[in-house]
């Protein structure tokens, strides 16, 4: 497995969020956590992230603990959180050159994956005027700046229209064929469907689950205790 | 460490744009303040009862001498302008004192006027509310103590002189000797000109009334700039925080970045501010001592208010990681500006305040941003001020890292 996630644990005080999730990926996986609300997904992704610290457990990248590592980490994985990660006062271009080198960004933005999420249309905009589509599209290409082989997303597309929706799976369809690793958090049917391995997190462990587009099944499954 | 200058070049470009609003939003403040003050002022000229200090006057009922003096001193006398003498009964006096409508209430003993003629002394009695062992209170009784014998040994002259013109010189009306020495003592003696000479030496290590207000509203200013500057807090995305510090750039570095684009906006706003001092200053002819000994302008109080602006930002950025939401920011910052301007001897100074207030305001960040202020001006060769001022800065910016850090862990 190019990424294993070996018992991860996590409390707040008293509160124990995740008790030991593990899970493996390899590089062209979409793997989704699913799980019902403050089951502690959003907790797992951000501890792989690096934003918060984990109580135990590891993350290894090629047999390399990421979370001992923290600049391999920042190389090697991005993270695209359910907000907004963008200064809201500068246009979508003065938030992308917090990312990307001038070079990088011209060719991302002629060529790459910035052009297939479409930026260059609203480049001159400032982030506080842009809809919450272009918003999310601009965050994941911020995230996308250092070409990293793995991508956490957190719900990417909550309360997007459709059309959205359909260019973001695009992009993260080509991210994977290009050798790109997906993990993301997620409720949505469509992103379930995008996703190669899925995870049920319950009771702080990560189980294999499998969806047969079974709605009520799903429902009944992330109800159980 | 790309990811640092990139991140203050962006800061700068956001603290710029939102510049020229938040100047405009400080003028507007500075605007309404001064019509309100200047309404407030012309209400007051309106009210004579308002401007002057009311004192009552009773007792000695018979003697209509007493009412006719005072008529004459609230039409002669240059007191007419500060304080207003009302005749009324000793009760009713007392109930307006209490009720706090006297400043003081003067009580007249019966035949007070006719043992006078007599050259008997009674004591006048000085009601006042500002009973205490304090300064003034002292003063009062001194004052009052000096009046009364200065009184009495002057009758006591002028009919001991009347009764030496009446020995010595039979000729002569004695009476007409003792108006004329009256007249002539009154304009010698008590001629308010001459009587005494008022002057306030600059006690070593004490600010000129006007430096202490300039040093005051400068520090008021400063402190109330954190309000215009709320846009600039209250659109940070936490997200963004977070995403910044796994990917390197951690709380420190984004807390020096934002804060030192939040200082240089400051330092705008304090040039903008102090070049319109400047000319105000020249224009209404307002001279400051302190600034006139070492030849400099209001411009040259602007290095030595570099330092507690420094301390003061740090503050108000320490008060916008601690709130959670714009109008939390907003309300902190104008309570912590009003409180501290006003506890730290910012819009009066300190020495108006009992003992235990005086030591508190000297502790707030304001209050030893005064200090250091105080000892700049007067050019002391040491400042007792400078540790305080930035161990507060670091102190200050230490907090607000350990604030980021958490949040960006939350």
């Amino acid at each position: 497995m190019d990424l294993s996630v070996e018992n991860i644990q996590k409390r707040y005080g008293r509160n124990r969020v995740l008790t030991g999730a593990s899970f493996g990926a390899d590089r062209g996986d979409c793997a989704g956590i699913i799980g019902s609300n403050g089951t502690g997904k959003s907790t797992l992704l951000r501890i792989l992230a690096g934003v918060l610290r984990a109580n135990g457990g590891r993350c290894l990248w090629q047999g390399e603990d990421l979370l001992r590592h923290p600049s391999l980490r920042a190389r090697t994985v991005a993270y695209v959180p359910q907000g907004t990660p963008l200064i809201e006062e500068l246009s979508a271009l003065d938030n992308l050159r917090l990312w990307y080198t001038p070079k990088d960004l011209e060719r991302s933005l002629d060529e790459g994956l910035l052009r297939d999420l479409g930026v260059p249309d609203f480049l001159k905009t400032t982030a506080s005027r842009l809809s919450g589509g272009m918003r999310k599209r601009l965050s994941i290409g911020c995230a996308l700046a250092r070409d990293p082989s793995v991508l956490l997303l957190d719900e990417p597309t909550a309360a997007l229209d459709l059309v959205c929706k359909e260019r973001i799976l695009e992009t993260f369809e080509s991210f994977r064929r290009s050798g790109g690793l997906l993990v993301l958090v997620t409720h949505d049917q469509w992103e379930m469907e995008l996703c190669s391995q899925l995870h049920l997190l319950s009771g702080g462990k990560l189980s294999p689950y499998t969806y047969t587009g079974d709605l009520q099944g799903l429902l009944r499954d992330l109800e159980r205790p | 460490m790309r990811k640092l200058p990139s991140y203050f070049g962006l800061q700068l470009k956001r603290a710029a744009r939102l510049l020229p609003r938040m100047l405009a939003v400080t003028l507007l403040l500075a605007v309404l303040s001064a019509m309100s003050a200047l309404i407030l002022a012309r209400l007051n000229e309106d009210d004579p009862s308002r401007e002057r200090v009311r004192i009552g006057v009773a007792g000695d009922s018979g003697e209509e001498i007493l009412s006719q003096a005072l008529d004459l001193l609230q039409s002669v006398d240059s007191s007419r302008f500060s304080v207003g003498f009302v005749r009324m009964e000793e009760a009713e006096g007392r109930k307006l004192l209490e009720k706090g409508e006297l400043s003081g209430l003067v009580l007249f003993p019966d035949g007070f006027a006719q043992a006078l003629q007599y050259g008997e002394h009674r004591p006048v009695t000085y009601l006042t509310n500002t009973a205490g062992s304090d300064v003034g209170s002292l003063m009062t009784r001194e004052l009052v103590a000096s009046i009364s014998s200065l009184i009495l040994e002057t009758e006591n002259a002028v009919y001991g002189a009347q009764a030496l013109v009446q020995a010595q010189l039979p000729d002569r009306d004695p009476y007409r000797a003792g108006d004329q020495l009256i007249t002539r003592y009154a304009s010698a003696i008590l001629d308010r000109a001459r009587l005494y000479a008022l002057e306030l030496p600059q006690a070593g290590d004490s600010l000129s009334l006007a430096a202490s207000y300039l040093c005051g509203l400068s520090l008021v200013f400063v402190l109330l700039w954190s309000v215009s500057c709320s846009p600039f807090f209250s659109r940070r995305s936490r997200e963004l925080g977070q995403v910044l510090s796994a990917d390197g750039l951690g709380a420190a570095a984004q807390v020096f970045c934002e804060f030192l684009a939040f200082f240089l906006l400051l330092l705008c706003a304090l040039a903008a501010a102090g070049l319109l001092a400047f000319l105000l200053l020249g224009r209404f002819g307002v001279v400051i001592p302190e600034l006139q000994r070492t030849e400099g302008s209001a411009l040259s109080l602007l290095p030595a208010l570099l330092p507690p602006a420094l301390m003061l930002g740090a503050f108000q950025f320490l008060l916008y990681e601690l709130s959670g939401s714009a109008v939390s920011g907003i309300l902190l910052q104008f309570l912590s500006a009003v409180l501290q301007g006003y506890l730290s001897g910012c819009f009066y100074p300190s020495s108006f305040f009992p003992e235990g207030l005086r030591r508190l305001g000297a502790l707030l960040p304001a209050g030893v941003g005064m200090e250091y202020l105080r000892a700049a001006l007067l050019a002391l060769p040491e400042n007792p001020a400078r540790v305080l001022v930035w161990s507060y800065f670091l102190l200050f910016l230490l907090l607000s890292l350990l604030l980021r850090r958490r949040r960006n862990r939350s």
